[in-house]
């Protein structure tokens, strides 16, 4: 990395290009690890739960973006909307048969019965779709913006700057509205809410919804960078784990900040080091984190009286 | 009191299950017997055996059938059951009566550290298999290649790791080269250098961290060196990773011409598709794996055009040069599955193809002879082979010595679809195929 490279550029021009590079890549990287993680911190930030098949329902919603293209040959940003519905009906139909037959149990229950949610969606995924990884034809899945010498992916662009903008959106809901309202109040205190007039399993149910819609959103928007296979969701289960707990559980704000940071560490100890490492730097920083602050970077501490 | 009942209910149940099991997998059947090490192979007879022939043979098929693999062990499925299906209606084994094959399936679930426990269950759920073929991958083999040692049982495989090889296995048959690194670097000073004047002077190598990754990376980067070429870049990656930005962005700054990347589909996709979204234009030579599939040219459309890789074979006009019975095979694969017959798919056809002339020549299921009629095999198949006739030859240790790889590269077709084409060594290209470099690194 220190010799001239064909133009003539010395070994720091080349080392100054590596590291802008790499940290644009890791900014666009991030804004994909935030939009995959907003759905499980919103689960554990209402219903104080882990949903550990939020990679399936990414998964899900690329095979429904894949369907729809299949009938209506257009592209998965047009196809958006369509997704949102049948992402609802999927989060709909799992709540009511797997998730609220075990609400009130302890939270290992809950990780059990996740758990075998995704197997589940896996399987099913495979048995309609087969294990051949499938692909939705994308005009723009190899474009890119030019900066000077930088690139910057425009699929990956598209992706942070729609993470950003759900993140502002959801913000919004819970800051503004009344069922924002009622959203914080159910996550503070469950029993207390009910007690004033907040039906908390109609509560809920919209949580779990809204996580598994911003799942399926992240997957129609990240379906021009990855193939669609049954396993899909394995590749993000650890990261987004990471992130969640990073940004401080239940902060939907804290999911951008720390997707952002694991994606910046990741990418420039992968290209500074070895690939091999990328994600060996993601897990020093959640060490680390832990050690300084263990209720995350934007996460509260309980209340103790 | 009821509930120790129930628990001493529960275990002795539970003890009981252990033991049956034990005693299943331990009890030793007429042909096969329990050793620590594999025995010496009988010389094989011209005779055949006084066995009574049975009228179905069982093939045991371990591929990866479900799991994060499960896109490939499909392919490797599908050219095993057409193998089968092909050969039964040629009238099956004749010199055993025209027995049927049949497969018997074990999947071993993407994950090789199942393979070995899949092998085992398999063989004791079925005492009469015969034969078997897979796998996975080279990793999948070495786990599983042991019990099949034990066992007596020959496998043929599709495992290009030199790995293998060096497990000095005796019923452990390899029909697929192992030299990918030797023909790529070839493929570059012949081809691209002298041919075609291309001044190839730097290589990147980049492969998933895998035995069959490290192997064909480890060849590239030996051959690359002692044949003058600078390696600019070489480094492993994590397979099914989510970003490979970091490694293209290394490769960007070495200026390497020609990448050998070595990785399966969806790495592969994600590894082509980063290189074109930054900018840079080298030409792509792959190591085999998802640089073949089918999915691979789904997923890239008109961008796979031009992309070379080496193989073992591919499902052109080249795999029938030498034996005019396969000249169908390729369409007919095509119309039963709906993908062209790649590499993984003539592979497994092979090595089902293998077995069923061994037990011909043969006459006999008996494992140590069907293993040793299978190191004597000299038929051509559907692998290139350096011998004029085609033929495979198997050494001491399993490897066909003959088998050559080749060079592909994704062109259109006739019909306007992608499908490899092989265009080097020259002594394989078929029908006047040329290399499209106006295409190709694109």
């Amino acid at each position: 990395m220190l010799m001239r490279n064909s133009v003539g550029k010395s070994g720091t021009q080349i080392m100054a290009w590596i590291i802008i590079q790499a940290t644009i890549n890791g900014i666009l990287n991030g804004g994909i690890y935030a939009l995959v993680a907003v759905g499980l911190t919103i689960v554990f930030g209402v219903m104080k739960m882990v949903n550990f098949a939020t990679g399936e329902f990414i998964m899900w919603g690329m095979y429904f973006t894949f369907l729809l293209y299949t009938i209506t040959g257009l592209n998965n940003y047009v196809l958006l909307p369509m997704v949102i519905i049948l992402t609802i009906l999927l989060g709909l139909l799992s709540y009511v048969l797997v998730i609220k037959p075990v609400l009130g149990r302890d939270s290992n229950t809950f990780i059990m019965v996740t758990v075998g949610l995704s197997y589940l969606l896996m399987n099913v995924a495979q048995m309609i779709f087969g294990p051949t990884p499938k692909g939705i034809p994308s005009e723009i899945k190899t474009a890119s913006l030019s900066i000077g010498t930088f690139t910057v992916s425009l699929p990956r662009l598209i992706a942070f700057l729609s993470a950003c903008l759900l993140i502002i959106a959801i913000q919004i809901l819970l800051k503004k509205t009344m069922l924002g309202r009622a959203m914080r109040a159910t996550a503070e205190n469950a029993e207390m809410a009910q007690v004033l007039g907040i039906n908390y399993k109609q509560v809920y149910t919209f949580a779990f919804v809204l996580s598994c819609v911003m799942a399926g959103v992240a997957g129609t928007l990240i379906t021009p960078i990855y193939s669609i296979y049954p396993s899909l969701g394995n590749i993000f289960k650890i990261i987004i784990f990471v992130v969640v707990v990073l940004g401080g559980m239940g902060s939907v704000s804290g999911a951008l900040i720390g997707g952002l940071l694991l994606g910046i560490m990741e990418a420039l100890v992968g290209t500074l080091i070895n690939s091999n490492l990328g994600p060996a730097g993601i897990f020093v920083v959640f060490l680390l984190m832990l050690y300084l602050r263990p209720n995350g970077l934007f996460g509260t501490a309980n209340r103790v009286a | 009191m009821k509930k120790a009942i129930t628990f001493l209910v529960l275990v002795t149940l539970f003890a009981t299950g252990l033991v049956a099991c034990q005693s299943t997998t331990a009890t030793p059947t007429a042909v096969k017997q329990e050793m620590t090490t594999a025995p010496a192979v009988q010389e094989a007879t011209t005779a055949p055996a006084t066995e009574a022939a049975p009228k179905t043979i069982k093939i045991g098929a371990f591929f990866n059938y479900s799991g994060s693999s499960a896109d490939a062990g499909e392919i490797d499925g599908s050219g095993a059951q057409f193998a089968v299906d092909w050969i039964n209606t040629q009238g099956g084994v004749k010199s055993l009566g025209g027995a049927n094959l049949e497969l018997v399936k074990g999947d071993t679930l993407s994950d090789s550290s199942q393979a070995k426990s899949v092998v085992e269950r398999i063989l004791s759920e079925n005492p009469d298999l015969v034969a078997a073929v897979g796998a996975g991958g080279s990793d999948f083999v070495l786990a599983m290649g042991s019990t099949f040692e034990k066992a007596q049982i020959p496998m043929t495989h599709n495992g290009v790791s030199s790995k293998i090889g060096e497990q000095h296995y005796k019923y452990i048959f390899e029909p697929v080269p192992t030299a990918f690194g030797q023909t790529q670097i070839e493929f570059i000073q012949q081809m691209l250098n002298k041919q075609l004047g291309m001044n190839i002077t730097k290589v990147g190598i980049i492969y998933e961290d895998t035995s069959y990754g490290l192997s064909v990376a480890q060849g590239d980067l030996k051959l690359a060196e002692s044949a003058g070429l600078q390696v600019a870049f070489n480094q492993s990656f994590p397979q099914y990773s989510s970003d490979v930005s970091a490694l293209v962005t290394n490769l960007k700054s070495s200026g390497a011409q020609v990448v050998l990347p070595v990785a399966f589909t969806q790495d592969a996709k994600l590894i082509f598709d980063t290189i074109a979204s930054m900018n840079y234009n080298p030409i792509i030579l792959g190591g085999g794996a998802g640089f073949l599939y089918p999915s691979f040219g789904d997923a890239l459309g008109d961008a796979v055009n031009g992309v070379f890789s080496v193989a073992s074979l591919t499902g052109d006009e080249a795999m029938f040069q030498k034996n005019s019975q396969f000249k169908d095979l390729a369409s007919e694969y095509e119309k039963k599955y709906g993908y062209f017959m790649s590499e993984r798919g003539a592979g497994s056809f092979d090595s089902v193809y293998l077995i069923w002339q061994a037990l011909e020549k043969c006459g006999c299921t008996d494992g140590p002879t069907l293993a040793s009629t299978i190191r004597g095999l000299k038929i051509p198949t559907l692998q290139p082979s350096s011998a004029a006739d085609g033929s495979v030859a198997f050494d001491e240790d399993g490897r066909n010595v003959n088998a050559i790889p080749i060079i592909i590269q994704w062109q259109k077709w006739d019909d306007g679809k992608y499908r490899p084409r092989t265009v080097y060594p020259e002594s394989m290209v078929v029908g006047g195929t040329k290399v499209q470099l106006e295409t190709s690194g694109k």
